[in-house]
């Protein structure tokens, strides 16, 4: 299950629910500006991963992962949405 | 890319973690990769079930969004993640959260374990999340969820709206 990623429209996972007898009760997506009070202590964990596997097999790839995916989310071809569904009364 | 390397980044996280000192809140927010965390995550806490006791949360890698449910809700979290690495990170860095090596097909929670389950980040990894819901929603066959609310945010970016959002990308990142 590593292969790539793979973003479904929320539509296609709400029909999937659906079929499950699950209904979607609130959708939020990111704002435009996404950052939050956690950015500053994701930064520091960052920065403290690159100064000790900065040299590291891997280390680049995953970094520019990390860089297009936000770079993707900043120009809002991806966007961040948290899905909340529950079950249907019968 | 080797599949074995696919959770060095959690590893990496892990020891940052440790180094930096973090504890409390800043440690959740350093194992936590997803976007606009926490405001990302606050409409599952908001839809929570009064009396809910239990939370089973999917695909937790380093338990920081499990953590965060746990002490916002005083409900026990039963997490499961695939990665032996991540999950004994998250057994070390968060050890009220119950974290056990699985997969969202093969869940080890008994029917009715949780009134609520997570998948953070976790739907885009699966070629088809129809199975992995089905296993979360403990239906048809299978009735582990006592019915309220499959709550699906996004890690980094993983859920979307629109139809362009629907593309492949490059493995080797988690939560």
């Amino acid at each position: 299950m590593h292969g790539a990623n793979v973003f479904p429209a929320v539509a296609d996972v709400a029909e999937t629910l659906s079929g499950l007898a699950f209904e979607v009760v609130d959708t939020w997506s990111a704002p435009a500006d996404a950052s939050t009070r956690w950015d500053e202590i994701g930064h520091r964990v960052d920065d403290e991963i690159e100064r000790r596997h900065g040299a590291d097999q891997g280390y680049a790839a995953w970094a520019e992962d990390r860089r297009q995916l936000a770079e993707l989310i900043d120009q809002r071809t991806v966007l961040a949405t948290t899905l909340v569904s529950r079950r249907r009364s019968p | 890319m080797p599949e074995d390397v696919f959770d060095e980044p959690s590893q990496w996280r892990h020891e940052a973690i440790l180094a930096l000192g973090l504890e409390g809140e800043e440690r959740i927010a350093g194992a936590v990769t997803g976007v606009a965390y926490p405001d990302a995550l606050a409409p599952i806490l908001a839809a929570r079930p009064e009396g809910l006791t239990t939370i089973g949360d999917l695909g937790a890698g380093l338990g920081g969004a499990a953590e965060w449910f746990r002490s916002r809700s005083g409900a026990a979290v039963l997490a499961v993640e695939p990665e032996a690495p991540a999950t004994l990170a998250a057994r070390q860095l968060f050890p009220q959260v119950r974290i056990a090596r699985a997969t969202a097909g093969a869940l080890p929670w008994a029917d009715g374990a949780c009134g609520v389950v997570t998948l953070l980040g976790v739907i885009s990894l699966l070629r088809d999340p129809g199975p992995a819901l089905r296993e979360a929603s403990g239906s048809p066959a299978r009735r582990r969820s006592s019915g309220s609310p499959i709550s699906s945010p996004p890690a980094t970016g993983r859920w979307c709206t629109g139809p362009t959002c629907s593309r492949p990308w490059p493995t080797w990142r988690r939560r």
